[in-house]
């Protein structure tokens, strides 16, 4: 037995030593190309994951019996055209780099149906879409009365009447109303037949359920009305300058809350608030002020003029965006100004339970943007770059809408009546495909957690929706990792 | 003058030494776990690498292994049907008229073919003897068997296993080591085993071991010692001479193999350094193996194949558990330690320091039966196979004394040093760390990917390479499942079938078992050392259903 010991521990030794660099140096991407000038060469691959899977690959024009999600090994550095093809879906078709040790990953490729499949929710003649509770819900408006007021759930598809005809409101007509993104709250300015009207708050999607008249909190006509969905109860009327603060609750209203204020956004329990005299500070819902957020005037008022209006878009305690009447688009982040005109909208992206990488989409009439607000890498330049608004897509006509879809790697929007979709993810130019044409003037809403997007139908004005994001099918691929997998996600145009 | 082997009463300086050595085993466990897990973090292209050549490393030593258990598994078939009576019988003729005649095997009986060509060998080896053996019936068997909790069910199979054995109880000479701490029902449960089976042995004793002896602690060992000093004493007033008397030392429930003391007799008798050897059987847990939950099936199934495995390799084989050794070197090299938990290790180490590394322990193929640690209920059962892998564990308390040994006795190669050394701590180093490392800590790189490490070829062919590699451990594996089966006994259950079927299934349990009841109590052990927090002795529950 001893002999037979020392024969196989030094048999597996050799085996060890010969076969262990060339297992690791496989490991790294390094082959044995006989042929080539150099013997040993460094490879890469391309890793494709498709919506839905099982799409057939070919490269370079030769079909593998491959489908996805598909890792191709053992490629020589360079260019590979890349074709992926699933019966009832567009092609899709992109030239990727190969590069030696690395990885090209494409994981997040959305097939494009030839027809998209749409679904009606809802018939009615619709006028107006209007999300709520994170867009859970749908209000949809028939008339400017409450009694034509539907709200639909879109994860249960169910759709009841704002109010029960027992209601008092019942048939009132509405001036305006007033909505906050995660909220299921929503506030009708009911016209009463005076010059006072009545304020109203409804709860989403509970028929007949919670309707609270809120008049005698307000002392003035609101220009703009903000609350959290962290803080229901506590609204932050805006009017000409002035904040009140009104405690549902309580019943009380606490006013000039803030004076001389020139915009203002929340977050969590803290209004964010820009000044005329230029300060930004942050206030807590008991008005005491925390530290101010900037003491630097001359700062704020070159970055925000004078006595212009901004409304800000604070997405964390790190990130505040402000929008100007013009289009300007200012952050916290240097080089701060990001745009000096033409954005009409913000949409931001956290990542998973928020703890991904933070992008937001800016958009104009005729272009869309992204701001990047990922950790960077030392600048290698002495002049620190910053964030740049990145253009990604430059041949609009009137975008009014635009969303995140997939985890950020595509756009959904809306260009007048048409609702398009961008994708970002790959090497060469961004693709636009449209989906559908909607209501003219009607607004659209995308949920990423059904993966549809609800419309309004042109011709009837029904509530309609389509499905971009199969959420059934995609598959758990690779583990999550929290970083951009490439030196830059965004492909400028 | 001969080593101190304890850890007490030491000097400053042998202090400092042992408690250096103490450290190092947990130190480098902790080391190489949070090393890992840091390098995941902060360095995964290096941690996968890392993980791809110790995968690889692992699935050659899974093969060695394989290899080996195979091989001894098959000695051990090989010899299930060896007449050890007869061949002690040749040897005597042989002493006695100077000639032996192997009777040639007839028919194509392959296993006793090569039975008798490993026979034959022995002989051609045991003619040249320069020192030869005593007659078998000039030598005496002591066996030794502890009680603190067991009573007399838990006892007696394995003596009554002795006494009608193949070889003659009338050679034997049975003590019951009972603590004198020990319940009425123990020690009246040893006396009533010594009056039925006291007249089929060459005498049986009860000996107490009394509490609080100064240099003691409450560990097996003192107890034992107390017992073989009392037979010293036994021997000495019969004018037996110690070199004609084997002492076996054994676990209360160990059930012997019907040949035991017939194999470990020519044993004996055919090793050329008998005086300076260790006897170690193939311990096996088959006493009820079939009615303790599958986890603990699996890892005592799981422990026999590696001494197994060890069986192999003579010159690195240390005493485990049961074993037998010549009464003389036991009382040259000073009994075994009356300080430490793991006396059946510690003894072999001692007589290697004792002799200056002319000491060995011989394998021999065949078995002794022990209980598989059942308390009630599966939770209970958990938490006691926790503790007694733990105690096992354990058995590092051995490296700092034997470095400090190696270090002290200048007989020893300085090959024997780093041999045995390595292997000790290597040894535990890898109980430790291996299935840590290779269930969870080696998939962190792929987990906690940067960007950095996400856009490389190495983060999609790692766990490629890492999953072709686990597949290739599973022909270890079902070799590992297929042995099992051979070595288990049958189950008495009338599902038999269906029991062995779900036994098959409790292998594939084998990752997180081998987390929760050998790394972690490895690391728990080797942790205490390193604090200084050292182990009480904690006996094991073993019970035997009551007859009504």
């Amino acid at each position: 037995m001893g002999f037979l010991r020392k024969f196989f521990f030094y048999f597996f030794l050799l085996i060890f030593i010969i076969f262990c660099p060339l297992i690791v140096l496989y490991a790294l991407g390094y082959l044995f190309k006989p042929g080539h000038e150099q013997g040993i060469v460094k490879t890469g691959l391309i890793y494709s994951a498709t919506v839905p899977p099982g799409a057939s690959v070919t490269l370079d024009g030769k079909p593998l019996e491959k489908e996805t999600p598909n890792l191709l090994l053992d490629l020589m550095p360079g260019d590979y055209q890349l074709e992926l093809s699933l019966e009832g879906y567009r092609p899709w078709s992109q030239k990727l780099p190969v590069e030696a040790g690395k990885a090209t990953v494409l994981d997040k490729i959305l097939l494009v149906p030839e027809d998209y499949k749409t679904e009606v929710l809802a018939a009615g003649s619709f006028r107006e879409l209007i999300p709520v509770n994170k867009g859970n819900q749908i209000l949809l408006t028939q008339s400017d009365r409450l009694s034509e007021v539907r709200v639909v759930d879109i994860r249960g598809e169910a759709e009841v009447p704002l109010l029960t005809q027992a209601s008092a409101l019942y048939g009132r007509k509405f001036l305006r109303f007033f909505t906050s993104p995660a909220s299921a709250y929503v506030i009708f300015e009911v016209d009463n037949g005076t010059s006072k009207p009545q304020y109203v708050r409804f709860r989403a999607g509970e028929e007949g359920g919670e309707v609270l008249d809120i008049t005698p909190l307000f002392l003035a006509k609101p220009e703009k009305i903000f609350w959290n969905s962290s803080s229901d109860n506590t609204l932050y009327v805006f009017t000409q300058g002035t904040v009140d603060r009104l405690d549902l609750r309580e019943g009380s209203t606490a006013p000039g809350f803030l004076g001389n204020v020139r915009g203002m956004g929340l977050f969590e329990k803290g209004v964010y608030a820009l000044m005329q005299d230029n300060t930004l500070l942050l206030r807590d819902e008991g008005g005491d002020d925390k530290k101010p957020l900037s003491r630097d005037k001359e700062l704020v008022r070159t970055l925000l003029g004078e006595n212009i209006p901004y409304e800000l878009n604070v997405f964390a305690r790190d990130l505040v965006l402000f929008r100007g009447p013009e289009g300007q688009l200012v952050s916290n982040r240097l080089p701060y100004v990001h745009a000096e005109f033409g954005i009409n909208g913000l949409e931001f992206y956290g990542g998973p339970f928020q703890l991904g990488p933070r992008k937001i989409l800016a958009w104009g009439d005729r272009e869309i943007g992204i701001l990047d607000f990922r950790r960077l890498p030392p600048d290698k330049e002495i002049f620190e770059k910053g964030i740049r608004l990145a253009w990604v897509y430059r041949e609009g006509a009137a975008i009014r809408e635009a969303f995140w879809v997939y985890d950020a790697t595509h756009v959904l929007f809306l260009d007048g009546d048409q609702v398009m979709l961008l994708e970002m993810e790959g090497f060469g130019q961004s693709i636009v495909s449209p989906v559908v044409r909607v209501k003219k003037g009607s607004s659209i809403h995308y949920s990423e957690e059904t993966g549809r997007v609800y419309f309004l139908e042109p011709k009837d004005a029904d509530l309609a929706s389509i499905e971009i994001l199969p959420k059934r099918k995609i598959q758990f691929q690779f583990p999550e990792f929290k970083e951009e997998r490439k030196e830059s996600g965004i492909r400028e145009v | 003058m001969s080593f101190h082997y304890s850890r007490h009463n030491l000097t400053p300086r042998e202090k400092r030494l042992e408690r250096f050595f103490e450290i190092l085993p947990g130190f480098s466990s902790w080391f190489v776990l949070l090393g890992m897990i840091g390098l995941s973090f902060w360095k995964p292209v290096a941690a996968a690498i890392i993980m791809i050549v110790f995968n690889f490393y692992w699935l050659l030593r899974m093969f060695y292994i394989t290899i080996f258990v195979s091989l001894s598994y098959f000695r051990l078939s090989l010899e299930a049907k060896t007449d050890w009576m007869a061949r002690v019988d040749a040897l005597d003729g042989f002493l006695k008229q100077g000639s032996l005649e192997i009777p040639k095997v007839q028919g194509w009986n392959f296993k006793k073919r090569i039975s008798s060509w490993i026979y034959r060998r022995q002989i051609r080896l045991f003619k040249k003897l320069p020192v030869t053996p005593p007659l078998s019936s000039a030598i005496t068997h002591l066996v030794i068997v502890p009680a603190v909790k067991e009573t007399r069910e838990v006892l007696e199979p394995g003596i009554r296993q002795i006494a009608e054995g193949s070889y003659p109880a009338s050679r034997i000479v049975m003590i019951l080591a009972v603590e004198e701490r020990s319940l009425k029902n123990v020690k009246d449960g040893a006396e009533e085993l010594k009056l039925k089976y006291g007249s089929r042995f060459a005498d049986f004793l009860v000996v107490y071991h009394p509490s609080g002896l100064p240099g003691e602690s409450r560990v097996k060992g003192a107890n034992i010692t107390f017992a073989a000093r009392r037979a010293a004493e036994y021997f000495f007033e019969r004018g037996t001479d110690f070199e004609n008397v084997v002492v076996s030392c054994f676990d209360s429930d160990t059930v012997v193999s019907h040949e035991y003391f017939a194999c470990l007799t020519y044993a004996f008798m055919i090793c050329p350094d008998r005086y300076r050897a260790s006897f170690q059987p193939i311990p096996v847990y088959h006493n009820n193996i079939w009615d303790v939950p599958g986890f603990a099936r699996v890892l005592e199934t799981g422990a026999s194949l590696f001494q197994l495995t060890e069986a192999t390799d003579p010159d690195k084989l240390v005493t485990f558990s049961s074993h037998s050794m010549s009464f003389k070197a036991l009382v040259e090299v000073g009994y075994w330690p009356v300080d430490m938990i793991s006396d059946d290790s510690a003894i072999f180490w001692k007589s290697l320091l004792h002799y200056k590394g002319d000491y060995r322990a011989v394998p021999m193929y065949i078995t002794v039966s022990m209980d598989v640690i059942d308390a009630g209920n599966i939770f209970k059962t958990a938490g006691s196979v926790y503790k007694q892998k733990r105690r096992w564990a354990w058995g590092v308390e051995n490296f700092p004394i034997v470095m400090r040994g190696f270090l002290q006795t200048p007989g020893i190669s300085l090959r024997d040093k780093i041999h045995h050394g390595f292997k000790l701590f290597e040894g535990h180093l890898a109980w430790a760390t291996w299935p840590f490392i290779l269930a969870v800590i080696g998939w962190m790189p792929a987990l906690f990917a940067g960007r950095e490490f996400a856009g490389t070829v190495l983060y999609y062919s790692a766990p490629r390479i890492s999953g072709t590699i686990f597949n290739l451990a599973m022909l270890s594996l079902v070799t590992t499942i297929i042995l099992s089966f051979c070595l288990l006994p049958k189950s008495t259950s009338k599902r038999s079938f269906f029991v062995r079927a779900i036994h098959t299934f409790e292998w594939l349990l084998v990752p997180p078992i081998m987390i929760l009841f050998s790394a972690l109590p490895a690391l728990d052990a080797q942790t205490r050392l390193m604090l200084g927090r050292y182990l009480d002795f904690w006996v094991s529950e073993k019970k035997r259903p009551q007859k009504g």
